[in-house]
């Protein structure tokens, strides 16, 4: 169940990097447009995220699940952020910056919980 | 089609049919995706309609209680299946076979016991979600076959209106995470895009594997010239014919056992046992074969499954019914690849194997395509509102299409909730109370099509948004008034599938309220009758119609 709420917040994270690379809505997020060699590199850290997300499914579910799990998850975060570029631009983009260190804390706790079961 | 006669590119030739086999099925469509959605919480709508229920508590679950109230009940069965409650039920369902009873449903007796104490509880007559479900294949009032192939055509065309509607969107990454509010029909337009770009994986497969599940109806030829017309012969093979029984010979058992009932063994080792080994799902169903005879055997189903090749099958564990001691499980029967492909396309659709999460993006992702169907109907009439000034009126077709969306989009959510609100204000004892419950939604729903009829557009969506928010949001407090478990006492007991239904009333609720309230004041720069749904239009009509030349260029 974590890990699903970590794939989410990956993915969210992974489309804003996408959108980041978008000159529509670069303004958005970070109020000026980027180099066209920032987007590439915007554009290839969205796709690491978003493979990221899938594997974080693939921890939980089994293969065929975790492809369902994954597509829905994709969904849900993308329309996340269509909804906040519209209506909070400047939301859009923190929510997207404060996902990662939690999705970094959550996979330090699991990591945690998973050594504490090991030595018990 | 172009009225100067020139050559159409694919891009329009697809447009077009994307607008008009969207309209025509539109309706339907909607309906279908509508209660389809609902379906993905069939257990739960039913719990909630039978408050009776709602005095068990998963979280008190004995089921050794239940083993023993079954001895009671059923004596002489061949089999007891007790499937246990949990996420999605309140009570334990009890059904069971006696010997020699006919094949299928017809020979399956049912009953719900209380979780704590195994007692049996006779909750009212009610389809429940049941109705929903079957309603959003199979429609209602007429022979099932029809039902089917109106469905089957309807979800052909889903699939067409998909395939053009890729090709008419131009700018597909581009616009990905693109809304743009309170720009009329730009508005519109991009709700309608995003909502179907997406979800698009998911529209994809539930209206493909819709097409696979009615197969068996739209093309049967297959099948009859293998089997011979043995339909029968054929679902069996495609589950994967079950591994096959322990040698039952019934005959010989009733004679052997008879009046020397053989106690069963202790359940709650068995049940631990199985926890241990299956953490994180637990038990999900308890199978009793010839119990009260010396060859009984308990088997334990997990909860839930692990993939969908399999079509969302857990595992199991047999024991003996008189030792208690664990015996090997029959291997599951192999999938075979053609199974496997019908499985893994056909198990989202079903949502059988989904846990709470899963089934919670399932939901979201129908919802999201409910949304899409809206829009899209919706599209069409404000697309058609520069049309209409010029002409001065509004021709009768339009009109058509603007009362049919309003009945069909707000009117079936007043349906649905007058529904549920039947099953709580029609009296118990009501004879043919289950079918006055449909009778309630269909009445309901054709008030709804008589007042669209009679309003003007605007003030017709309004008041029927207006009130299905009322009736969502007066459900959970209608609930602990006639009997059921309101949302304090079911999250207090942790009764998550009671307290879910009211708490997606209280966000239906919401949702159709905003759209009410945005409805609320009448557009400022039209003098004419009726411009679409909520407030892009309201906000200002003339800024709505200064966006239109930018947005002709990329809709049809």
């Amino acid at each position: 169940m974590i890990a699903a709420w970590m794939a989410l917040a990956v993915a969210y994270a992974g489309f804003a990097a996408l959108g980041l690379a978008m000159d529509r809505h670069q303004p958005q997020l970070i109020g000026r447009t980027l180099a066209p060699r920032a987007n590439r590199l915007c554009q290839l850290a969205g796709g690491l995220l978003l493979a990221t997300s899938l594997a974080l499914c693939m921890a939980t579910w089994s293969t065929s699940v975790a492809i369902v799990g994954w597509l829905g998850l994709l969904t849900v975060a993308a329309l996340a952020l269509g909804v906040l570029l519209a209506f909070a631009p400047r939301v859009a983009g923190l929510l997207a910056l404060a996902v990662l260190p939690m999705a970094a804390v959550m996979a330090a706790v699991m990591g945690l919980g998973a050594m504490a079961r090991a030595m018990a | 089609m172009r009225a100067d006669g020139k050559p159409e590119g694919l891009r329009q030739s697809m447009a077009w049919l994307h607008t008009w086999s969207g309209l025509l099925l539109g309706w339907l469509l909607y309906a279908v995706f509508f209660t389809g959605t609902l379906s993905y919480f069939l257990d739960e709508i039913t719990g909630w309609m039978k408050p009776e229920l709602h005095a068990s508590v998963p979280a008190r679950l004995a089921p050794e209680r239940a083993v023993e109230r079954m001895a009671q009940l059923a004596p002489d069965a061949a089999t007891w299946t007790l499937t246990l409650p949990g996420d999605r039920m309140t009570a334990i369902q009890a059904s069971w076979r006696d010997k020699g009873a006919a094949q299928g449903r017809a020979g399956t007796k049912r009953a719900e016991l209380d979780a704590a104490t195994g007692e049996v509880i006779v909750p009212r007559e009610t389809r429940g979600g049941s109705f929903l479900y079957r309603f959003h294949f199979e429609l209602y009032a007429m022979p099932r076959v029809w039902g089917r192939w109106i469905v089957g055509i309807a979800t052909m065309v889903m699939f067409v209106a998909i395939i053009s509607g890729v090709i008419t969107h131009k700018k597909i990454f581009t616009d990905f995470f693109t809304f743009r509010p309170r720009k009329g029909q730009r508005s519109w337009l991009d709700a309608h895009n995003a909502t179907a770009v997406l979800a698009l994986p998911f529209h994809v497969v539930i209206t493909f594997s819709g097409l696979l599940l009615l197969m068996a109806t739209l093309m049967p030829w297959g099948v009859d010239a293998v089997y011979k017309g043995d339909t029968q012969a054929y679902f069996a093979e495609r589950r994967g014919a079950p591994a096959a029984p322990a040698p039952r010979a019934g005959g010989r058992d009733a004679v052997a056992t008879a009046g020397t009932a053989v106690p069963l063994a202790p359940i709650a080792p068995m049940l631990a046992q199985a926890r241990a080994q299956w953490p994180a799902h637990g038990v999900g169903s308890i199978v009793v074969q010839q119990p009260g005879t010396p060859r009984a055997t308990v088997e334990l189903r997990e909860e839930g499954g692990r993939s969908l090749v399999n079509r969302g099958a857990g595992e199991r564990m047999l024991f003996d019914g008189v030792s208690g001691e664990r015996r090997d499980a029959p291997a599951p029967a192999a999938v075979s690849a053609t199974s496997a492909v019908y499985n893994v396309l056909t198990a989202p659709h079903l949502g059988r194997f989904a846990g709470p999460a899963l089934r919670w993006l399932l939901f979201l992702a129908g919802v999201v395509g409910t949304t899409m169907a809206a829009t899209g109907m919706v599209l069409w009439v404000v697309k058609r509102l520069p049309e209409r000034q010029k002409r001065g009126h509004t021709p009768r077709g339009h009109r058509l299409v603007e009362v049919l969306n309003v009945a069909s989009i707000a009117g079936l959510s007043i349906a649905t909730a007058a529904y549920f609100w039947s099953n709580r204000g029609l009296p118990v004892e009501l004879a043919q109370r289950a079918d006055w419950e449909i009778r309630c939604f269909f009445i309901a729903w054709a008030l709804c099509g008589l007042h669209a009829v009679l309003r003007p557009h605007r003030s017709a969506w309004r008041e029927q948004l207006g009130l299905a928010a009322l009736m969502f949001a007066l459900l959970p407090v209608l609930n602990p008034l006639t009997g059921g478990a309101g949302l304090a006492r079911s999250i207090a007991q942790g009764q998550w599938s009671v307290a879910g239904f009211d708490l997606a009333m209280l966000v239906l609720a919401a949702l159709h309220g905003c759209a009410a309230f945005r409805l609320r004041t009448p557009p400022r720069a039209q003098a004419r009758p009726s411009p679409a749904r909520p407030a892009p239009m309201g906000r200002s009509g003339s800024a709505a119609l200064a966006a239109q030349p930018q947005a002709q260029e990329q809709s049809p």
